[in-house]
Order: structure tokens, then sequence, then C-alpha cells
């Protein structure tokens, strides 16, 4: 009886310290989120008065909110279709072995191991729109300086193009990974039916490489949505709200307006939008 | 065996120095010269307190109000905590009242009538002020003089508007100086310039914004100018670049900021620096503002918080604290004081406060001034931007400010 129960306990003991800390750390924060979200509040006072929906309400008409989201949209679906693409054309280059595609791969990896302020430093150094390294070359070939970091929509360039670049070395070395388990019979087979390199990639590497396109496009999501430092540091949300995403909206809702609780709404619908975005795509890849 | 007797050793220092109390302190510091001279006096209040042991918290100014707030809402606060003027209006209902503790009519007649409106609050008092701020003018010299532009040196040759355009054109065009001005990314540091041109933000009765006036406009208006005429780099305003860096850089002729950088600029080693009188336009102004030290009703250490306070507020501390840390005190028997080096400097910065209307300390010691800091910049910011006009702007500010009365 004992043993038996012993058997019966023993995955749940395995589980327990994950369980712990995903408790403490990810599902109690969560939750406590979610009631904040129902009530007026602010740190000082703590939780004033329960008002229902009332801060999802005030959402529908927040034009920072709505303008925050919006970005955050166009953001995503920039960065993760440049990073899929680009990270792919990496590792098409760099999936052969050799001295210079392993220097190469160090290259295009090292941006994923340095911090994001350190990223978000090294872009506004190169395109400060008055004293970047690109102005002053810019100015040295007669050229007039660009207004990277202050004109609306250079600025979204930049922050999307650094955001690209922090990012892609990571999903480069997923895409190798993923190119070395196609089988190099296929190719040959391909070769022999007179099959030329583009008609290979589009009828093999494509459709064998797409359970690892869909897990690139998954995470880059995920983590486009998160984005926070690197924007923060490149252009603090600017010039205006032109690149202010809506984690940074909650952020400065939070503490620069000293409003918690409508934070937390915030927080909720951004959960709900990635809650959502990950259950299409895992039905997606059940389907496939 | 020898493990066990270690543990207990460690255990014995250990429960010995919890037996001690401990005051925990967050200060930011703007300058990296703070940390080591607030460390000296520290060092001092606990040879003269042997049973307290201080802990400081060191945060950058731009964390302090997060610091403080998560700590609040973790019901952790720290015994004592250096302010700014917005801080101390939003803290106010969780303050540690002095009043307790002290003959309030003495204690506040220590200090300079301007920063009495922040720390006395019906019968209150939410802290004390450690020294006086406020907003001002600094140059490049070696610019100045290279383009031949002569600075105005007193009170009697204090430049109009007009002037100061002239001064910021030649400059430019005439030395190194490849900017002309470099400008704080605030609310304060742009309401000097509503103060001069004759504007406020709240009336006299406290409960209603008058910021959408002719004065207000054409305050906005000039600013705005300044950035479509490329006298003011337009990212330190609209992408986050430091203003502070440009000038230290010797990139910049001049610099709006204000008094407390004083010490971190008497590193400047390669070019010669000075401060003028802030232009005028209708009259002279500043923004004055104030550091302050407060405590907080939930701490673990009220009473000694409240003694802390009133050491480093005192006059035997703060004057020479003041000194070392080249700070305008907020004590009224700092009248007079010598700063040696920057004597110069620190009676422009007095003869500025000195023709500052009373209004312009009471409107930012409205609480709801605290509240509107980062929303006027915002609206300001979109008339950089070229998305509103300056009335637009004005009339925004107005209403959002009514709104923030009325609750």
């Amino acid at each position: 009886m004992g043993h038996r129960l012993g058997k019966l306990l023993t995955p749940y003991f395995f589980v327990a310290p994950n369980t712990l800390i995903f408790g403490i750390f990810v599902l109690l924060p969560m939750v406590y989120g979610l009631i904040y979200s129902f009530y007026r509040g602010n740190f000082i006072s703590g939780l004033q008065q329960f008002v229902g929906l009332e801060n999802y309400r005030k959402l529908l008409h927040d034009q920072a909110f709505l303008s925050s989201l919006l970005h955050t949209l166009v953001y995503v679906f920039l960065v993760v279709l440049l990073v899929v693409a680009l990270s792919l054309a990496l590792a098409l280059a760099l999936r052969a072995t050799s001295l210079g595609t392993s220097l190469a791969r160090i290259g295009f990896y090292l941006p994923v191991i340095l911090s994001p302020v350190v990223v978000g430093v090294a872009w506004r150094w190169m395109f400060s729109s008055d004293l970047g390294v690109i102005n002053a070359l810019l100015s040295s070939l007669g050229q007039s300086p660009v207004p990277w970091l202050t004109d609306i929509n250079w600025a979204r360039a930049v922050v999307i193009l650094a955001s690209v670049w922090s990012m892609a070395g990571f999903y480069m070395v997923i895409f190798i990974g993923g190119l070395n388990t196609i089988p190099a019979e296929l190719y040959q087979a391909a070769e022999v039916d007179g099959a030329n390199p583009r008609q290979q990639f589009w009828q093999i590497t494509l459709p064998l490489l797409a359970p690892t396109t869909l897990l690139v496009t998954i995470l880059a999501t995920i983590n486009a949505f998160k984005a926070f430092e690197i924007i923060l540091v490149l252009t603090n949300g600017g010039p205006g709200d032109a690149t202010r995403l809506l984690v940074q909206n909650i952020y400065l809702t939070a503490f620069e307006g000293a409003n918690p609780t409508y934070a937390s709404a915030q927080s909720v619908v951004l959960f709900a939008i990635l809650m959502l975005l990950t259950l299409v795509q895992m039905r997606v890849s059940r389907e496939r | 065996m020898r493990k066990v007797w270690l543990l207990a050793l460690v255990l014995l220092l250990g429960s010995l120095a919890l037996a001690k109390g401990t005051l925990q302190i967050v200060w930011f510091t703007e300058a990296p010269t703070e940390q080591a001279i607030l460390d000296k006096y520290i060092k001092m209040y606990e040879a003269a307190n042997p049973d307290t042991k201080v802990e400081v918290t060191y945060v950058p100014f731009q964390q302090l109000t997060q610091k403080l707030e998560l700590m609040v809402a973790g019901n952790t606060p720290p015994d004592v905590a250096r302010v700014v003027t917005a801080n101390i209006a939003q803290f106010e209902p969780v303050a540690l009242d002095l009043s307790t503790y002290v003959d309030s009519a003495s204690f506040l007649n220590q200090f300079l009538p301007s920063q009495i409106p922040f720390i006395y609050r019906k019968s209150r008092i939410i802290g004390a002020p450690l020294d006086v701020t406020a907003n001002g003018l600094f140059y490049n010299k070696d610019c100045f003089a290279e383009a031949g532009v002569k600075a105005p040196t007193s009170s009697l040759n204090v430049w109009t508007w007009e002037q100061w355009r002239e001064a910021m054109d030649k400059v430019r065009n005439n030395s190194k100086c490849r900017f002309a001005l470099s400008y704080d990314f605030t609310t304060y540091r742009f309401s000097t310039l509503l103060y001069e041109a004759g504007g406020r933000y709240i009336d006299e009765s406290g409960k209603k914004f008058v910021v959408d006036s002719p004065q207000g406009l054409r305050a906005l208006t000039f600013f705005a100018d300044l950035f479509k005429d490329g006298f003011i780099p337009k990212g330190q305003w609209l992408s986050n670049d430091d203003p502070s860096t440009l000038f230290r850089s010797g990139l910049s002729g001049m610099y709006m900021s204000g008094n407390w950088n004083l010490s971190q600029f008497a590193q400047i080693k390669n070019f010669n620096w000075g401060v003028m009188p802030l232009p005028r336009d209708k009259m002279r102004s500043t923004v004055p503002g104030g550091k302050f030290v407060m405590g907080f009703k939930n701490s673990k250490n009220p009473d000694e918080a409240a003694k802390f306070i009133q050491w480093i507020t005192s006059k035997e501390i703060n004057l020479p604290f003041s000194k070392d840390n080249m700070v305008l005190s907020a004590r009224k028997d700092a009248k007079g004081m010598k700063y040696g080096q920057f004597d110069d400097a620190i009676a422009i910065y007095e003869s500025d406060l000195s023709v500052t209307p009373a209004y312009v300390g009471k409107d930012w010691a409205n609480p709801v001034m605290a509240q509107m800091n980062t929303f006027i910049r915002g609206e300001i910011v979109k008339v950089l931007l070229g998305q509103q006009t300056p009335k637009q702007a004005l009339e925004t500010i107005q209403a959002e400010g009514n709104k923030l009365l009325r609750q």
C-alpha cells in the first residue's frame, strides 16, 4: 500500500520545486495582477475601491494605450517577419562547417549574448542624430545628416533594425539545427532529377523546415511583444510616443503615472493577446 | 567541532549587530561626488550615536520615485529618504509627521520661507529642507570668447530673450561649440520661460489652471522656435540625448539646468565655464525647488528617523554639508555663507531666486503639479514634433490640470 502511494506521489515530488517556483514567481503575481485590474488604487494608499471593469472600459478610449498597442502590433509583425527571413538566410549561408562559417556564426550570435542595454547604447552611439557616428560619417562625405532618432519614421526603422540585429543570431542557430535534420539524400535525389537550388529550397528545405519555422515564429513573437530595454535606452519610446510599445506604456502608467491598478489592466490585455497568439500557433502546429 | 564554534560565533556577532538600531536611508544621487560626502557625514552620525548603525541605499535620481513607490507599496518603507519637491507632495499621506518630535514653530523658523509650503501641511510637518535649488544657465566661456560674445555678469545687464537668441546664433556660427543651447528634458526647466514671460500654471486661489494665456503662448512658441531654428539639438527632447553630456563635452555653448550641477562641473578640465543670470522677458524669474529629507510613518525606526532628520538639517551639520556639496542651504542662517571658488555662481542663483515671484513656488507646492509633470512634457513634445500647435498644447494642459484640481 505504502509502496503504491509512494509510487503515485514520486512524480509530484519531482515537479514540486518547479511548480513552487512557477507558482510563487509567475502564477501568484498573475493572479494578483488580475485582481488589481478590477480596483482603483495606488502605491501609497493601496487598493481603494472595487471598480469592476471600469479600468478595461477606460482602456478603450485611452489614446496612449491604443497607440502603444498599435505600435506594438506593427513592431511585432515587422520584427518577426525580418527575424525569420534574416535568420533563415544566415542559416542557409552558414550551414556548412568550416572555419570561416564558424567565425561568421560567432559574429552573428554575438549580439544575442550582449545585454539589451549594451545593444541600445551601441545603436544610440551610431544613430544619435546630433552626435552619432553615422551622421558624422555622412557629414564628412558632404551629405546632410539624417534625423535617425528624432524623426518618427526613421526612429521606428532604427528600433526595428536594432531589435532584429539583436535577435537574428539566436534563431539562426535554431534554423541551422533544423537544416541539419533534413536528410542529404533528398537533395541528392533532387539534383539527379535536375532540380535547381531555388527549386530545392522551395520544394525541400522550406517544407521540411516548417516545424522549426513555426517554433522560431512563436519564440520571436513572444520576445518581440516583450521588447523593452533596447527601446528604452535607444529612444525612450520617442520621439514623442512614436516607439513606445505596450510594455513601456504599462511601466510608465504604473510608475510615472503612479497608477498600478490601471497598468495591471493593460498587462492583462497583453497577457490575453500573447495567450491567444500562442493558442493559435499551437493549433496550427497540431494540424500540421 | 571547530565548525560548530565558528557558526556560534557568527550567530553571536550577527545578533549583536541586530541589537544595534539600524537606520535605513534611501539617498538619490545626481553627481558622483555626492556619495563620498554623505558617507563622511554618516560616519559622523554613527560616531555621535554609537547605538545606531546607518545603512544607506544609493539610487540614481531617475529610479528614486519607483524605488520609494515599491517600498511603500510593500509596506517596507525606508526610515529616511532624500527626495525632491515632486516626491514630497506625492508621499505626503505616508510621511512621518515631525511635529510630534519638535517644537513646530521653532523648527520651521530655521528654514527659508520659500521652502515651508513644501513641508508644512495643516499642522503636520512632512519633511525638512536640505537645500534650495534654482534653475540656471551655464555657459562655455571659451566658445563665448571665440565668438566674441560677452555674457551678462550681474542682474544689471541681464539679456532679453531676443539678445539671448542673438548670442546663440553667434556662438553656434563662430565657435567650436556646434550647438548653441542644451536644455534639460523636464517641465521644470521649460517652466522658467513661462514665468519669465509673466505666465503661471495655477491661479492665486489654487483651484484653477491659467496656463492657457498669451504669456503661456509666448513662452511655448519661443521654446518651440529654439528647436525649429536648430539652437537646441532636437535629440534632447525627442530621443533621450543627455543635455549634460553635450555641455560637458564642450560642444554646447550654453546649458539650461540648475545649481546642483556645480560640484559635478567642478571636474570639467577641457574648457572654462561660468554661470550667467537667467535671461528676462516680461520679468526675471527662475523656478525654485528643493531637496528634502523625509521619514515614513510605517518605517521600523520612526524615532531614530526624526532624530537623523533634525541632525542633518541642523546648523552645525547642514551648513558644512551644503558647502561640501556646493548647494544652497535651505537654512536662514546660511545667508552670506562663502563657497570658495563658486561664490560668483552662487551669488547669481541667489539673485535669480530673489526676483522670482512667490507664486512660482506656490505653483510647484501644489500636489497636482507632481501629477502633471510628465503630461505637460508630453504635450510640449507634440508641439516640437509638429503634431499640434502651442495653443492646442496649452488648452490640453489647462483642461487636464483643471480636471485633476477638481478631483
